[in-house]
């Protein structure tokens, strides 16, 4: 289920007339994206929880408000506040840590992962270099890891790896598949 | 923002790694809220970017260790670094002297099992797996003619390109089977499925070319000889 801009406008107007089954409605067409944003503007999963759930939240109460002015526009707005938040949440905490010690004495550091986060950490850790362990083409190897971590250009990876140019996003593509053939394969339950 | 300007311009790959403008972002991550096809992609794509990130922090956490241990040691005699040192090639050498004998058995039970281990025919089909390789020595493979085909897997040493031809010529040269407009595995291999008839015992050469719209050109040739098994 995806929000085209009539589906925006009829949610917009049913969460503001108080219709709560249109509540459910914004989280089953929007959640998967709003997660996907949240994970996106933090550093585990978490943060990500957190961000997406006060997400949902500040839209509903600002929906229900008349706060959004272009119902057409709901995925925009949506998703300027689930980055505006992550801002404020990043800003308030740089604020927390130069406060003195003794103003928070017994309170968490909220940036640590937890014990779930550090498991799927680690299993995440693991799954990858089984994987690339596993990739049979050691081409495929060097490629991710050069455009995804590094970060290099298309050009200077092409030109280490004498990959003409034009053919960079098909063999990036194709290293993309093994890799996720082979995560599917593990990662698959049974 | 459309699709095909999505697939024109790799706006997913740009948007993984953070290279789309401001304005070509937001837009990008607008349509996610109505694509999900798009959504799909970008959450695999970064599934697979946090999982080689998490892999290359814990290589430089590692290596910063590293760097840790070696200033502590530089801190340590010359006699007690000595005696570490020789600890830790003792310690480094046990497992590659071990490892290097199970190495060394397995090849030997490979030259005994014989080198036509891969040109054998597996199961109902007869598979013939091939790969190129410059200035190789034709191998010798063996058809069953009970069998009603034969699949060959041709090794493609690399994948340039997405279409590619395939030609089968016997001594003669005569051409014994063409097919176009094959498409590589994800392996990197071209499947093709012959009659057994088509292979009786001789010697053929067969030649891979790379399609595109500049025409064809050479990806390789690979020679080989059958003989029948029967």
């Amino acid at each position: 289920m995806t929000l085209d801009t009539a589906a925006a406008v009829d949610l917009v107007q049913r969460i503001s007339d108080g219709d709560t089954s249109a509540d459910a409605e914004l989280v089953e067409r929007c959640g998967k994206v709003l997660r996907f944003l949240a994970r996106r503007c933090t550093r585990n999963e978490a943060d990500a929880e957190d961000l997406y759930q006060e997400t949902l939240i500040v839209a509903l109460e600002k929906i229900r408000r008349h706060e959004v002015r272009e119902p057409e526009r709901l995925a925009g707005f949506l998703r300027a506040l689930v980055k505006n938040l992550s801002v404020q949440r990043y800003r308030r905490r740089s604020y927390d840590v130069e406060k003195p010690s003794d103003a928070l004495p017994d309170a968490p550091d909220e940036r640590q992962p937890n014990a779930l986060g550090h498991l799927l950490h680690r299993e995440r850790s693991l799954l990858t270099r089984r994987l690339l362990t596993e990739l049979k083409v050691s081409r495929d190897r060097e490629v991710l890891s050069r455009f995804y971590i590094a970060e290099e250009s298309s050009p200077r990876i092409c030109q280490d790896l004498d990959i003409e140019p034009e053919h960079f996003y098909r063999v990036l593509h194709r290293a993309r598949q093994r890799y996720r053939l082979l995560w599917e394969e593990h990662a698959e339950p049974g | 923002m459309e699709h095909p300007r999505i697939d024109d311009n790799k706006i997913i790959d740009h948007y993984l790694v953070g290279q789309l403008s401001p304005d070509d972002e937001a837009a990008f991550e607008e349509h996610l809220f109505e694509c999900t096809d798009c959504l799909e992609k970008v959450q695999w794509g970064e599934e697979l970017r946090r999982g080689l990130r998490t892999v290359a922090t814990e290589d430089t956490a590692r290596a910063t260790v590293a760097l840790g241990w070696m200033a502590w040691l530089r801190q340590l005699g010359s006699a007690r670094r000595a005696g570490l040192a020789s600890l830790a090639l003792l310690v480094t050498l046990l497992p590659a002297v071990v490892l290097w004998q199970q190495v060394e058995l397995a090849q030997l039970r490979s030259r005994a099992a014989g080198s036509s281990a891969l040109t054998e025919p597996i199961g109902d089909l007869a598979v013939l797996s091939m790969g190129v390789v410059r200035d190789a020595e034709p191998v010798e493979v063996r058809v069953d003619p009970e069998k009603a085909a034969v699949l060959l897997s041709l090794e493609l040493p690399r994948v340039d390109a997405d279409r590619y031809r395939v030609t089968l010529v016997d001594v003669d040269g005569s051409v014994q089977w063409r097919g176009d407009d094959l498409e590589p595995s994800l392996y990197d291999t071209l499947m093709v499925i012959l009659p057994s008839t088509y292979l009786v015992p001789g010697s053929y050469r067969i030649t891979i070319e790379a399609m595109s719209s500049a025409g064809a050109s050479s990806a390789g040739e690979l020679e080989f000889r059958v003989v029948s098994s029967m």
